[in-house]
């Protein structure tokens, strides 16, 4: 028989049960839905947090305290005690031809405060190439300089953030702001960098590293990012720093990274919990899948008379198998249909009521998860078709 | 000869408890010939029907159809066969409800490869045949019970089978249906078709013109000749001793089985 003629039968049998067949699509529906929403959270993590990581500055190579194969661990959970100083980041500076600048950070939590407006925000003690390194603009007024530096003027640049919280439309610029009960002077504002998840990266204060050393009494740098002189001088960057700050260190306790390590780590990590969240989404579209194998019983069982009777005029067991298989993948071919569009339409909701949380569909997922879908029912369709097709033509008769 | 059953037995349930639905039955049908099965409830006239049909298998004995042993085929086989040799015509007409007149009429094709333009075609010639050709679109339950049959016997003829069978076809009909649906395998079997039909009423057995009488699983009786044909008015008896005869007017008892 054709494959015409049993899509055919199928579909009226569908067609039949309208209620009936939507309700057991609805399980695909959502399972494909999740399958794509969720991996388009994932993807949208990933590519937002990569996005910022390259944002970081060109030919960007990091230097943070600890052993950890890759960076921006230690430092950033305050877990290890930093033994980078402001001196091994002029050391790099100045003996190494493959690097351009570098721009060390002490960093704490302070309270920023302009005419009674208080505002807690994070303070780093950087130098003068942070803004070139960072590839970070101002916004207005400048950054502050090597003389700044080392005449340890309390002079300040603050963050969008900053500047909307307690200047409030004023031109903060010249302005004296109090950071810790100490006056300084705002001499530029950041451009506005958006923030990445739930981090904002503009309710910054920077001031001049010495300042920081001073008022914080450390010197400890947290992390420094050095830019190399050109592409193609990262690596030779990265073996020079290693080479000058371990001369200068008793023990190896530093991790020198590139932003592609960084990069590629993060975006390995993301990848395994994208796919985590595109499991635990295939987990409901099985759980659809069996609701269709529940419904086809049904059906089957309903449909034992026909059955009977279809044998008893000449159908082959392949016939009647064929006839079930095909009305279970089409209910799972048309809920996977259904449900990529439920996923298109999820994850702009989610866009736009958590603008926070991007998301980005993964034009994998989308193939993926209606493969799945069929898989699922033409998988949880043969035991019903089976069992359809198995019946015997004289009990089937005498159903009723 | 389309049918040639020897020495056939047909068992139901587990060695310990089993139940012979038939025994010993040798029957040959030729072709073009039309001919009653019957018997009292639970002969195995049904069952003999089944195996007929090749809708069951006997436990033991040949039953061969056109020459074939159909003990030899396998379920796709006999599904061919049902399809291309047999036409099953059953009491309550077993319809798909769901499908109009038309598209019942054309369910063994379907299974048999024909494009649906010529199935479409000989559909309607064939419920031409049956006098429903104005009713082809329309489904089951819009249907009388006798048209119900006709449509279940233009369906039974679509693919030119060998032989059709008839299960109480007159079973669940008024006496007018009947007759009409008798009167029809009567036209049929006049151009060839051979009929088997499987009856309890003795009205429409005396139009066959050959009764096979079954009791208990066996046949007891195996009538044929002119004295069966065309009769009115009479009610065929099965007595122990002489077979089949014939007695007095229908429907009067008499102490014995009466059919």
């Amino acid at each position: 028989m054709k494959i015409f003629e049993t899509l055919r039968i199928a579909l009226r049998g569908l067609i039949s049960n309208k209620m009936r067949s939507l309700l057991t699509m609805l399980g695909v529906i959502i399972g494909v839905g999740s399958v794509i929403t969720l991996v388009s959270i994932g993807e949208g993590v990933k590519s937002s947090i990569s996005s910022q990581i390259q944002g970081l500055g060109s030919n960007l190579v990091l230097v943070t305290p600890g052993k950890g194969a890759v960076g921006m661990n230690a430092s950033s959970l305050g877990a290890a005690v930093s033994e980078l100083s402001y001196e091994d980041a002029l050391a790099v500076e100045r003996n190494s031809a493959a690097v351009k600048s570098v721009a060390p950070l002490i960093e704490s939590g302070a309270n920023v405060s302009y005419q009674g407006e208080t505002k807690a925000t994070l303070l780093s003690g950087t130098t003068e190439s942070y803004s070139d390194v960072r590839n970070s603009p101002l916004a207005a007024g400048s950054f502050f300089s090597i003389g700044d530096i080392r005449g340890y003027r309390h002079v300040a640049v603050i963050g969008d953030t900053v500047r909307r919280k307690i200047f409030a439309g004023e031109n903060p610029v010249g302005k004296t702001i109090m950071l810790n009960k100490t006056e300084f002077k705002v001499v530029g504002v950041m451009d506005k960098k958006g923030p990445t998840l739930t981090i904002d990266n503009d309710d910054r204060v920077f001031i001049p590293i010495t300042v920081a050393e001073e008022m914080l009494d450390t010197n400890q740098v947290n992390m420094m990012f050095i830019q190399a002189a050109g592409p193609d001088m990262v690596s030779t960057a990265v073996a020079e720093t290693r080479r000058i700050i371990g001369s200068r260190h008793e023990k190896n306790d530093f991790v020198v990274s590139e932003q592609e390590d960084i990069l590629n780590t993060f975006q390995g990590i993301m990848g395994t919990l994208t796919g985590m969240l595109g499991g635990i989404a295939g987990v409901s579209l099985i759980v659809g899948g069996i609701g269709i194998m529940n419904i086809m019983l049904v059906t089957v069982t309903e449909r034992t008379r026909e059955i009977g009777i279809r044998k008893a005029v000449g159908a082959k067991k392949r016939d009647i198998m064929f006839q079930f298989l095909l009305e279970s993948v089409f209910i799972s071919a048309l809920g996977g249909i259904l449900g990529i569009a439920a996923g298109f339409f999820g994850s702009r909701l989610l866009d736009r009521v958590v603008p926070n949380l991007p998301t980005v569909i993964s034009p994998w997922s989308v193939p993926a998860a209606f493969i799945f879908a069929l898989l699922v029912g033409l998988f949880f369709g043969i035991y019903p078709a089976r069992k359809a097709a198995r019946l015997d033509p004289i009990q089937a008769l005498r159903y009723e | 000869m389309v049918i040639q059953i020897s020495n056939m037995y047909k068992f139901y349930g587990l060695k310990s408890n089993r139940v012979a639905a038939l025994q010993n039955i040798n029957l040959d049908i030729g072709a073009g010939e039309i001919l009653s099965i019957m018997g009292p409830s639970g002969s195995g006239k049904s069952t003999l029907m089944n195996i007929l049909g090749c809708l069951d298998r006997p436990t033991s004995g040949v039953y061969k159809f056109k020459g074939r042993d159909i003990s030899r085929l396998n379920d796709n086989q006999l599904a061919v066969l049902r399809n291309q040799y047999i036409g099953f015509v059953f009491q309550n007409f077993n319809l798909l409800s769901r499908s109009t007149a038309l598209a019942n009429v054309e369910l063994p094709m379907v299974y048999a490869g024909v494009p649906a333009a010529k199935r479409r075609n000989i559909a309607m010639e064939l419920l031409e045949v049956v006098g429903l050709k104005d009713r082809m679109h329309h489904y089951p339950n819009e249907l009388s019970g006798g048209q119900k049959q006709r449509v279940a016997i233009a369906r039974a003829l679509v693919n030119h089978p060998a032989v059709l069978l008839a299960d109480e076809p007159t079973g669940n009909l008024d006496t007018r249906a009947g007759t009409e649906i008798i009167k029809l395998f009567d036209t049929l079997n006049s151009i060839g078709v051979t009929v088997v039909v499987v009856t309890h009423d003795s009205d429409v057995a005396i139009q066959t013109r050959r009764i096979v009488y079954l009791r208990d699983g066996e046949i007891v009786s195996d009538v044929s000749g002119n004295n069966l044909n065309k009769k009115e008015n009479r009610t065929f008896v099965y007595d122990t001793k002489q077979g089949v005869v014939e007695f007095g007017r229908p429907h009067e008892r008499n102490g014995r089985d009466s059919f």
